[in-house]
């Protein structure tokens, strides 16, 4: 609640001071209300003007200016608002630094505002401390962030150092495997060539071996021809001898009439066997030497046999030798293709390396800007502490200062009130006292 | 803003209104003061103003000048919260991109050990066709040599 001039001190001075014209108003309608003339303040005048406050010629006056605020009249009838600023009251008291009537009223007044300021500025002052606090605790609360974010940005730049070793690490890994890679490959590559070529030389060889079995097969055949016609010889030659020494066994039991002897019997005497034995001794000759040519035959026989076996054997060995290098061959060939996808994959893993090294320059790039933000960040937050404690210094002083003028408003309220009664006393009738 | 500097900020203008209010009042209070010494300008007037009301004046002056600095420096510092906030979603936004980045990278990381141990089976596989590729060639030359060519057959 606030005390307010019903009609307006700018309209009429004079009645400022006068308690009738003084109402109690809502401190809202007091603070909206403008100095307008209005049908509050026209029926006021004519209440002083019935009780003899105010000249009656006053009423008329202010029925010309109803409807406008103070400062419009001025302007629109400058004549009848200093008229009115002028008119004394009838029965007011003057304005007089010796009435203690006056005073009383004005000292009441003022001991009211003083009254209502006290609480106003403890209301303030305790809405200061409570935003005071409140500012502090949001400030801890960022404080915290600040921590939280530093703590993170550390952590950032330490990953991305791990980030960077863990990459040399990969980079020095990828180089050996791909040297080892390289060499596996050429190692594959030169196992191929070597087994492609004893593959070609052993069916080279065999080829050889081939047409060596071929010749060997055939001198065989044709020792074995020799064998038999030796042998068929040799059979008939043994047949001749048999038949020869048969006729000689005939012979020497042949006898051929030699004459006659004394009694004229015939004598008989062997015949000559000499023919049948040199006719077995040929033969004999002959046998021996079928025999000797079968020999020689066999003896080739035997050789061609033990050529051809030896041809034989070494086709075998080369077919084995083949297959064996046809074998390596395959495996040399298995060992290109391991080497080959070893080989892709190791390039592989250098263009991933090539992108986690992307990745780590980027993740290097935000984590020192996340630490210049954490680093604006903390100059912002120590600026924010110095204001706040500059606040909170400020609070004090204005803590001090309203102690110190709440002491001297309650001392001095006491003071004013108790000489106001004494003043009110002393103007007072005795029998009132 | 974030709705707590949006609430720190209100309660800030709020205080500049209290301080507003307290301001107006008080300076009416200085006018009643002022008003009154037409009527009430004698030895009593002054010594009550001397000892009491000149002295309240002045610590009231005083303290709402403090008030006034102290919402000043309240605003300063919610002003610089709140570009230290900017700072700090600037930050943990880099710092996300970071852990993000180091995520990616350290998926990358495990492809490119993946690669790397695929081409060392690879490699091991390679090593051990070649292996037996060369016991094959060296069987292959032992077998092949162990029946006599034609040249040697014959001496």
């Amino acid at each position: 609640m606030e005390v307010d001039h019903v009609v307006p001190k700018s309209l009429m001075p004079t009645l400022a001071k006068d308690f009738a014209n003084l109402c109690y108003q809502p401190r809202s309608i007091n603070r909206e209300k403008s100095d307008a003339v209005a049908r509050a303040q026209l029926r006021a005048v004519k209440i002083f003007a019935r009780h003899g406050i105010v000249p009656s010629s006053t009423v008329d006056r202010i029925q010309q200016l109803q409807g406008f605020s103070v400062r419009a009249a001025c302007m629109v009838m400058p004549g009848a608002v200093a008229h009115l600023k002028s008119v004394p009251p009838l029965c007011g008291f003057p304005a007089s630094a010796t009435d203690p009537r006056v005073i009383i009223v004005s000292l009441g007044h003022l001991i009211e505002r003083i009254a209502d300021w006290e609480p106003r500025a403890d209301s303030a002052l305790s809405t200061a401390d409570l935003i005071q606090r409140q500012t502090a605790e949001h400030l801890t609360r960022t404080q915290a962030l600040l921590s939280q974010a530093q703590s993170r940005a550390e952590d950032d730049v330490n990953a991305t150092r791990r980030l960077e070793t863990e990459l040399a690490n990969m980079h020095s890994r990828g180089a050996k495997e791909m040297s080892r890679a390289e060499q596996s490959m050429d190692s594959a590559d030169g196992i191929s060539r070597r087994s492609r070529g004893t593959s070609h030389h052993w069916r080279r060889e065999g080829k050889f071996a081939e047409a060596w079995e071929r010749r060997a097969e055939q001198r065989e055949s044709k020792a074995r021809d020799q064998v038999d016609k030796a042998q068929e010889a040799l059979n008939r030659a043994e047949n001749a001898l048999s038949n020869a020494e048969a006729a000689l066994e005939r012979a020497r039991h042949r006898t051929r009439p030699a004459g006659r002897d004394s009694q004229g019997k015939t004598i008989y005497e062997p015949i000559d066997t000499t023919p049948y034995e040199n006719r077995v001794r040929e033969i004999e000759d002959r046998v021996q030497r079928c025999e000797s040519r079968l020999n020689t035959a066999q003896d080739w026989l035997h050789q061609a046999t033990r050529e051809r076996q030896a041809a034989e054997a070494r086709v075998g060995a080369c077919a084995q030798a083949v297959k064996l290098a046809n074998d390596a061959e395959a495996a040399a060939a298995s060992a290109l293709q391991s080497a080959h996808i070893a080989m892709v994959a190791v390039e592989r893993a250098s263009e991933e390396h090539a992108r986690a090294r992307a990745l780590a320059e980027q993740a290097g790039k935000a984590a020192r800007l996340a630490l210049a933000a954490v680093s604006v960040f903390a100059k912002h937050t120590t600026q924010a502490a110095t204001f706040e404690m500059d606040a909170a210094t400020n609070l004090q002083a204005a803590q001090n200062h309203h102690a110190s003028s709440r002491q001297r408003s309650t001392l001095g309220s006491m003071e004013i009130s108790w000489r106001v009664e004494q003043l009110r006393a002393f103007d007072g009738p005795i029998n009132e006292c | 803003m974030t709705e707590d500097q949006i609430w720190l900020r209100q309660q800030h203008d709020r205080l500049a209104d209290e301080i507003q209010r307290c301001r107006l009042s008080f300076a009416e209070l200085r006018e009643h003061r002022k008003a009154i010494t037409a009527v009430w300008n004698d030895a009593c007037a002054n010594e009550m103003n001397g000892r009491f009301l000149n002295p309240m004046v002045e610590e009231a002056a005083a303290s709402l000048e403090s008030m006034r600095l102290q919402h000043d420096a309240l605003v300063r510092c919610g002003s610089v919260l709140i570009e230290a906030y900017r700072s700090f979603v600037q930050a943990s936004k880099a710092s996300t991109a970071v852990q993000g980045h180091i995520d990616e990278s350290a998926a990358v990381f495990r492809t490119i050990d993946s690669f790397l141990n695929q081409a060392i089976s690879e490699m091991r596989s390679a090593d051990g066709h070649a292996n037996r590729a060369d016991q094959l060639i060296d069987d292959a030359e032992r077998a092949g040599n162990s029946a006599q060519s034609e040249a040697s057959y014959r001496g």
